[in-house]
């Protein structure tokens, strides 16, 4: 195959369109990260976060601590208390901010999120048995008039609840982590639209979940699983 | 509201000038003239919207941090260029560390190959066609697969491209005959 032929071909992948709401909140959306626009993430706000950060250490260590105490002749799974945290993130850190959140607690984080720049997670008492999986996801709702997005990394098995702005999540990830069942919600001056659907994983896929009505537009739901890199050699591949 | 910027190479020059003195408003004239082309070369680079998002609003961030040290010499859709590229391997490189804990393996099972939403437009041969090409273009390294999109997707001669990318043409050439090397034994297996 040729220059001419490779050119010819490649010219072919194109950009999937986004609405128009979205060109029209790129800057906004900036302008807000760079502290120019509302929300203001300011550097109180950063510290905040930091301080907030060694504070659940803290109060998870410590928490630990006492329930060991007070149940270590009984060994138990983990129990159902949860820490929260909530802080501003800045968007394009938001991976970061979830992997150092996963850092903070090895083998203990049930699962952690971040909803249009909130952070909230929940972590079991004590570590996990077995070895970390977590597997990340990222869903995001789109219309012309309204567009809210998520991450999340979450253990098989648990259920991760959020809101934010308007917007509320509830996904729940099966035990095998293959699926996951998904429930978002948007409600705004007496108003409210809802979806519940559960999808199969599929890496690297932009995986419509549906559309309601919203200011009688349609507005998108996606989920989308972030794929393995693959090396340029090799053909790896990976299930989930 | 208008939604994109068509600026004029004055009115550009006006605004990077206004933005290098603090100019909020001006910066929000250049980052809406130039989001979609950053969007694009986002997306080609790391091959999903929700990256792209993170990848193109994070190279204008940059953008703004130091475009004190812009030299106006160079246009800013090419200085763009070079910031999108430089955040999007870096984004490629934390993310491949990522799913590194995502209890996900190479050994764990077959292949899937990725689509995207654009990719399912069309007939079923054509489909076709572009997922092979996308999963062909996901198998290059960082950087020839950014000399790949800037010389065959976007149009760009190798010298434009090496502006883009801060290196040499000579290296443009070498990334692309590596980038045709692979991509030649990549559909040898799975053709086009």
């Amino acid at each position: 195959m040729t220059h001419d032929e490779f050119k010819s071909k490649l010219s072919r992948l194109t950009v999937p369109p986004r609405p128009d709401a979205y060109w029209q909140n790129f800057w906004p959306r900036v302008a807000s990260r760079l502290g120019q626009g509302t929300p203001v993430i300011s550097p109180w706000a950063r510290w905040a976060w930091a301080g907030s950060a060694a504070l659940a250490v803290l109060l998870a260590f410590g928490g630990g601590w006492f329930w060991g105490r007070e149940h270590a002749p009984t060994p138990r799974g983990p129990a159902d208390s949860a820490l929260t945290l909530a802080s501003a993130v800045e968007g394009p850190g938001e991976s970061s901010s979830l992997e150092e959140v996963r850092s903070l607690f090895p083998r203990r984080l049930k699962w952690a999120a971040v909803v249009n720049g909130q952070m909230d997670f929940r972590i079991h008492p004590t570590p996990l048995d077995g070895p970390e999986k977590m597997v990340a996801l990222a869903i995001w709702a789109e219309g012309s008039t309204f567009s809210a997005r998520m991450r999340l990394l979450i253990r098989p098995g648990e259920q991760a609840a959020v809101q934010s702005d308007g917007a509320s999540f509830r996904v729940a990830l099966s035990p095998e982590g293959t699926s996951v069942a998904v429930y978002g919600r948007i409600q705004s001056e007496g108003r409210s639209a809802a979806l519940e659907t559960t999808v199969t994983l599929s890496p690297g896929v932009d995986t419509p979940l549906g559309q309601v009505l919203w200011d009688n537009q349609p507005l998108r739901f996606t989920l989308h699983v972030p794929e393995m890199e693959k090396a340029p050699e090799t053909r790896h591949a990976h299930k989930l | 509201m208008t939604v994109e910027e068509t600026l004029t190479p004055d009115q550009e020059r006006d605004c990077l000038a206004k933005a290098r003195a603090g100019d909020g408003e001006a910066f929000g004239l250049l980052v809406r003239a130039h989001m979609k082309k950053i969007y694009a070369l986002a997306y080609h680079m790391v091959g999903n919207a929700a990256d792209a998002d993170d990848v193109a609003q994070g190279a204008f961030i940059k953008a703004h941090e130091s475009i004190e040290r812009f030299e106006t010499k160079a246009s800013f859709g090419t200085w763009m260029y070079r910031i999108t590229v430089n955040h999007a391997l870096d984004h490629l490189r934390r993310r491949k560390h990522r799913l590194n804990f995502s209890g996900v393996s190479p050994e764990d099972g077959p292949a899937l190959d990725p689509v995207a939403p654009d990719q399912a437009d069309g007939p079923a041969e054509e489909r076709d066609l572009r997922r092979r090409l996308r999963a062909g273009l996901d198998r290059l390294a960082g950087e020839i697969r950014a000399a790949v999109i800037l010389v065959y997707i976007d149009d760009f001669s190798p010298r434009e491209a090496a502006q883009r990318l801060g290196c040499a043409e000579a290296t443009v050439h070498w990334r692309l005959f590596r980038a045709r090397q692979q991509l030649r034994k990549y559909f040898q297996e799975v053709p086009l």
